[in-house]
């Protein structure tokens, strides 16, 4: 039983259809890749996926749960995790509380439970920044942990982004292109990561990426968008010696 | 986390000293300056519902005056048309209830909202809620003449407690009010629920990636909001005695607007300080009535510009800059 499945996932705007009757499966622990070119369709997938856009047709199911119409907060309870491709923070929170606050929503909302769990007095407080630091630990950031987002540099903002997903212990992450603004060492060093945890704790991973070399190292499976819809899958050889993905990447003639 | 660390002695000696200081005050105060300080009593409790809503929550809201009414009416539904009840036990959670259904019933609207349309639309409903009141279609706000006389509050437990509450009595009434709104806020603040309105505001999408559901912590926020401006419009209301549509007038909005942010609107001393400084400022210029808008609209642009953290965060700032220097 695959882990998420898209049947025929379309989402139009207006007219235009952005993105066309996808099939999409992954399997548990399983790393794939998704490229296209500029406005082929992916983070429109994605956001699909992860229930910021609610698709116009098809049916999205994760760990057999339909989660067409659920919204991202509910998806992020059932672990699936996104990043973005420009990253998100929260300007004026220091690094681990940035971190922290995404564990400390993982339960039902209840008023009065939010009231009185005041993090200042809590004990469950002090596990949360144990395990937040064990993930900056595992990026290591850890010397940037009482820096507010705010002054981190974009790379360093793009790494936060990319724990924060982390610290939820998803099941899928999906990574919309983790190493755009992040320096070469620092590439090779988050591309370890991602292996590590699909290796170890058996994470699967959806990435788009633009930098091939990566892409083609990384992912065991890939899949080529174009206009919305998918036009070839395969493993990354044969998605290097595809025409109809030449074609599209280099223009007809070559 | 240690609980009897230098700062948090200071900070909770300046509480204790603050809440003497108003609790002996009227002793030595005429019934003029008793007023003055009554109306700034009021106000602490009014920015403090502010203060939640824009400062923490991101919810720019152009209408919170409008609560402040809806509490008053409540009261003075229960005071003088049908029941006659006066006692506070009472009338302050009904005009919290009522407030809050009220808010409830806007959610709706409102929470779908993007930030601009979100205030524009609360100004509207503020415009919409003083013409309804003023023309009264249902006959039951008293059209543009208002509700009058509402009774002075009582406190009763039947069979145990029969207090009235004197004018002296007010001063207390709007003491302890103010400093339970603060204490709620202290609380509201520091809980889970300020961090997740706190994150709200900071960053929508991340939010709800990060798993905050942002429509239920918002509409929780506004609900709560309305309902705290609606107790504090209970006490207007009783103060007053008698209530007119005047109370939803939409640049009383304004006033709360600066003295939000001349205090500080994400800090707890704001919500002293902003109203203090305004009800000084106000009673210099009450010789200018007229000209009295022009001077708040001013002193809003100077701190907006110039204090983007309020007055009180100004001050922070140069503490922290002074503290720092003694280490070096």
């Amino acid at each position: 039983m695959p882990l998420l499945e898209t049947k025929e996932v379309t989402k139009k705007f207006f007219e235009f259809v952005a993105v066309d009757h996808v099939d999409l499966k992954v399997d548990k622990g399983e790393l794939v890749g998704l490229i296209g070119p500029n406005g082929a369709g992916k983070t429109t997938l994605f956001n699909c996926i992860s229930g910021f856009y609610k698709p116009d047709g098809g049916k999205i199911t994760f760990k057999n749960d339909d989660i067409t119409a659920l919204p991202p907060h509910m998806l992020a309870k059932r672990g699936l995790a996104r990043t973005f491709q420009l990253a998100q923070y929260y300007p004026t929170f220091t690094v681990l509380e940035t971190l922290m606050t995404g564990l400390r929503f993982r339960g039902k909302e209840r008023l009065l439970a939010a009231f009185f769990k005041r993090p200042i007095v809590m004990e469950e407080e002090i596990e949360f920044r144990e395990r937040a630091l064990e993930i900056l630990k595992l990026v290591e950031m850890e010397k940037w942990q009482d820096y507010r987002t705010l002054d981190l540099s974009g790379g360093q903002r793009k790494i936060v982004d990319f724990s924060m997903s982390l610290i939820l212990e998803p099941d899928l992450i999906l990574l919309d292109e983790p190493t755009a603004g992040v320096d070469p060492i620092l590439i090779d060093k988050l591309l370890d990561k991602i292996r590590i945890l699909n290796k170890e704790q058996g994470v699967a991973f959806i990435v788009v990426e633009h930098n091939m070399k990566v892409i083609m190292n990384l992912c065991e499976r890939i899949i080529v968008l174009n206009s919305g819809q998918k036009i070839a899958e395969g493993t990354p050889k044969e998605i290097q010696n595809n025409n109809e993905v030449i074609e599209v990447y280099f223009g007809k003639g070559r | 986390m240690n609980i009897l660390s230098r700062k948090r002695i200071i900070s909770v000696s300046g509480w204790i000293l603050y809440a003497i200081i108003i609790f002996i005050a009227p002793i030595f105060l005429g019934d003029y300056l008793r007023h003055t300080m009554i109306m700034f009593l009021f106000y602490i409790s009014f920015v403090v519902s502010y203060s939640i809503l824009v400062g923490h929550a991101g919810m720019f809201s152009l209408g919170q005056q409008m609560f402040i009414g809806f509490g008053a009416y409540a009261t003075a539904f229960l005071t003088t048309q049908y029941t006659n009840i006066t006692n506070i036990l009472i009338t302050i959670p009904m005009a919290a209830i009522f407030g809050g259904f009220l808010a409830y019933l806007m959610s709706f609207i409102l929470l779908k909202l993007p930030p601009r349309p979100f205030s524009m639309v609360t100004l509207a409903f503020n415009f919409f809620i003083r013409q309804f009141w003023n023309l009264d279609p249902l006959k039951f706000t008293g059209g543009a003449l208002g509700i009058k006389p509402i009774y002075p509050p009582t406190i009763e437990i039947p069979g145990l407690l029969y207090i009235e509450i004197g004018r002296l009595g007010m001063y207390y009434q709007a003491a302890i009010m103010s400093i339970l709104m603060l204490i709620f806020y202290h609380l509201l603040t520091t809980s889970r629920f300020g961090v997740a309105i706190r994150a709200i505001k900071e960053n929508e999408i991340l939010a709800e990636n990060m798993g905050i559901n942002i429509i239920w912590y918002k509409r929780r926020t506004w609900i709560i909001c309305g309902a705290l401006a609606a107790i504090a419009g209970n006490f207007y209301g009783y103060y007053l005695g008698v209530i007119t549509p005047y109370v939803f007038l939409w640049y009383r909005n304004t006033y709360l607007l600066t003295m939000a942010y001349l205090g500080g609107i994400t800090m707890i001393e704001g919500c002293i300080l902003g109203p203090f400084i305004y009800v000084v400022l106000a009673e210099f210029m009450r010789v200018t009535e007229e000209f009295r808008i022009v001077i708040f609209s001013a002193i809003l642009l100077i701190t907006i510009l110039f204090f983007p953290e309020g007055i009180g965060g100004k001050v922070k700032d140069i503490y922290k800059k002074i503290r720092s220097k003694g280490d070096l």
